[in-house]
């Protein structure tokens, strides 16, 4: 079965990267990508499946609302429970790593800069989601 | 510290202002009353003391009244029309810093400069019409000026035309209003300072962000693109791909070396920290270990002082310094002596290596930013002798080079000492690394 992923960045160049990676690294995977801090708060609040996604990656700096509220606003919703957070970021001020301390994402990763980077940033990615992911019955 | 004397700042302007409250209320109150009093709108005034209210009236109480002319604050005179002085409390004697004898018989126009002594003979006019006031400048014996507020008004005494005159000294109103302004445009111009350093810190941080990610794209899609291609990629290719890696590899540098060097720009908060230099270098020697072993780099250091600032920037100084040294080496193997002599008040720094040299013509442009005097042969950013200037000036030093070409350079340095009481014995015993 697909893995149903939401990549919450406004840079579209590295959701495709990430798409590129994840299926370089063989994860059969389906990327709703949102690019704005509103919509993703739309999609997150409106979902009605259970859970809404095998998978969120989020980035910090987002137009509107940011990253760090839309971690909390994941974090306080019933239905993303257990569902895997990876937060990734160019680069955090000293403001973000405090509050990503309080809502402690499960991974953190700064982006990478090389194909290298990426391709193994896919590999790590699959990893998390095949710890956290109940067996397939 | 800085904050603490902000603090400061912050409380004596709230005391000056609440004395200045004080101040002008009993100007305003002891007015009042003189001129109710005077002017007949009031009969009596009524006290309270220790043994009850008391009741005073103008008739009947011509011993308070006395009392209180000859204890207050202000200069109170009796004046004929022309100004002629009757009558004097002791207080204006006192302001103008001659006797009681000598006050009384003069005219009160010897006591300001000719020309307010015009406009006080205008006020002393309208003041049978009408009550005055006015600001004037009092010229007392000493040749000194006191801004004055002189009020005067009519009254007839036994049928005779009289003037009755209260003047103020302003100066000590005046001066808290100074103090309190000076205080003030402090308290404002430190604000606009926390905010454009605020920005800057933004900026920086932003720029650093903004611009590095676009970067990240282009190299990374290049990798991409060239991947995409595949078997088609012949050597002109791989060529180009390796320009576009290496200058967004450089790009990167350069972003990270132009924030660390605008984060200096930032105001210092370390007036507290102090270094020892010995161990600066000891760091500064951790970080350049891969290349301090590949050039097989000496680095020798004295006794060397504790100096004021903070330890990472200095880690930074001999960082660059020492990495400069092995950069432009000469094919013998580099050799680099650090020493620190007593100079007057200050110490200079010395960090000399045997390396290929400076032409002297450029030994000025090669602190400016992004100025290099070699090719890409040599990589660098130009920006880590900016570094070390911005480092040693804001400590309250000056950095120079003295070199000649194929002679080895040597760039010196000039700290404040630590001041006594903060400085920890100097370091003694030379130790080395290889």
């Amino acid at each position: 079965m697909k893995k149903r992923i939401i990549v919450i960045d406004d840079n579209t160049a590295d959701t495709f990267l990430l798409e590129q990676a994840l299926k370089g690294g063989a994860v059969d995977c389906a990327i709703v990508g949102i690019v704005d801090g509103e919509q993703a708060q739309n999609y997150i609040c409106r979902s009605e499946e259970t859970p809404p996604a095998d998978l969120i990656v989020l980035d910090l700096n987002l137009p509107r609302i940011d990253g760090i509220q839309l971690l909390r606003l994941i974090r306080e919703c019933p239905s993303f429970d257990g569902v895997p957070v990876i937060v990734w970021t160019s680069s955090t001020s000293p403001k973000d790593q405090a509050a990503l301390e309080e809502f402690h994402p499960t991974r953190f990763f700064v982006k990478p800069s090389s194909l290298e980077g990426f391709m193994e940033l896919g590999t790590k990615i699959r990893d998390v989601m095949g710890a956290t992911l109940p067996a397939p019955r | 510290m800085e904050r603490d004397t902000h603090e400061v700042l912050r409380e004596r302007v709230r005391q000056l202002e609440a004395r200045l409250v004080e101040v002008e209320a009993e100007h305003l109150e002891a007015e009042e009353t003189l001129f109710a009093l005077r002017g007949g709108l009031v009969d009596a005034v009524i006290s309270a003391g220790p043994a009850g209210d008391r009741v005073y009236t103008l008739e009947g109480a011509d011993e308070t009244y006395r009392v209180f002319l000859e204890k207050m604050a202000e200069g109170a005179l009796t004046l004929m029309r022309d100004g002629l002085i009757v009558f004097s409390n002791p207080k204006f004697p006192a302001m103008v810093g001659l006797p009681m004898e000598q006050v009384v018989g003069s005219r009160i126009q010897d006591f300001f400069s000719d020309a307010e002594a015009v406009s006080l003979s205008v006020l002393l006019d309208r003041a049978r019409i009408e009550s005055q006031k006015q600001e004037f400048c009092l010229a007392t014996h000493a040749g000194t000026k006191v801004p004055v507020y002189i009020a005067a008004s009519y009254f007839e005494h036994h049928d005779l035309e009289c003037l009755c005159v209260v003047v103020t000294d302003l100066a000590d109103e005046k001066r808290t209003k100074q103090a309190l302004k000076a205080a003030e445009l402090i308290l404002e111009s430190e604000k606009r300072l926390r905010i454009a350093n605020e920005d800057l810190k933004q900026f920086t941080f932003a720029a650093a962000h903004d611009l590095r990610e676009p970067l990240r794209n282009i190299r990374a899609y290049t990798e991409l693109l060239l991947k995409s291609i595949g078997t088609a990629l012949n050597g002109d290719h791989d060529r180009m791909k390796t320009v576009i890696v290496e200058s967004t590899e450089r790009m990167e540098d350069l972003l990270r070396d132009l924030l660390d060097y605008s984060q200096l720009n930032a105001p210092l908060d370390d007036h507290d920290s102090v270094t020892d230099a010995s161990d600066a270098i000891t760091k500064a020697i951790a970080n350049l270990q891969s290349v301090i072993q590949a050039s097989s780099a000496e680095v020798s250091w004295g006794p060397l002082p504790w100096v004021c600032g903070r330890e990472q920037n200095y880690v930074q100084l001999f960082q660059n310094l020492i990495g400069n040294a092995i950069k432009y080496r000469s094919p013998q193997p580099p050799r680099i002596a650090i020493s620190a002599r007593r100079q007057a008040d200050e110490w200079v720094f010395s960090v000399h290596d045997n390396g290929i040299g400076i032409d002297p013509q450029y030994s000025v442009q090669i602190f400016g930013l992004f100025k290099r005097l070699h090719g890409r042969e040599i990589p660098g950013t130009g920006i880590g002798l900016a570094i070390c200037q911005k480092i040693v000036e804001r400590n309250g030093g000056r950095i120079w080079v003295e070199s000649e070409l194929g002679r080895g350079s040597e760039f010196l340095f000039t700290l404040r000492t630590a001041e006594a009481g903060e400085t920890p014995a100097i370091r003694q015993g030379v130790e080395q690394t290889a």
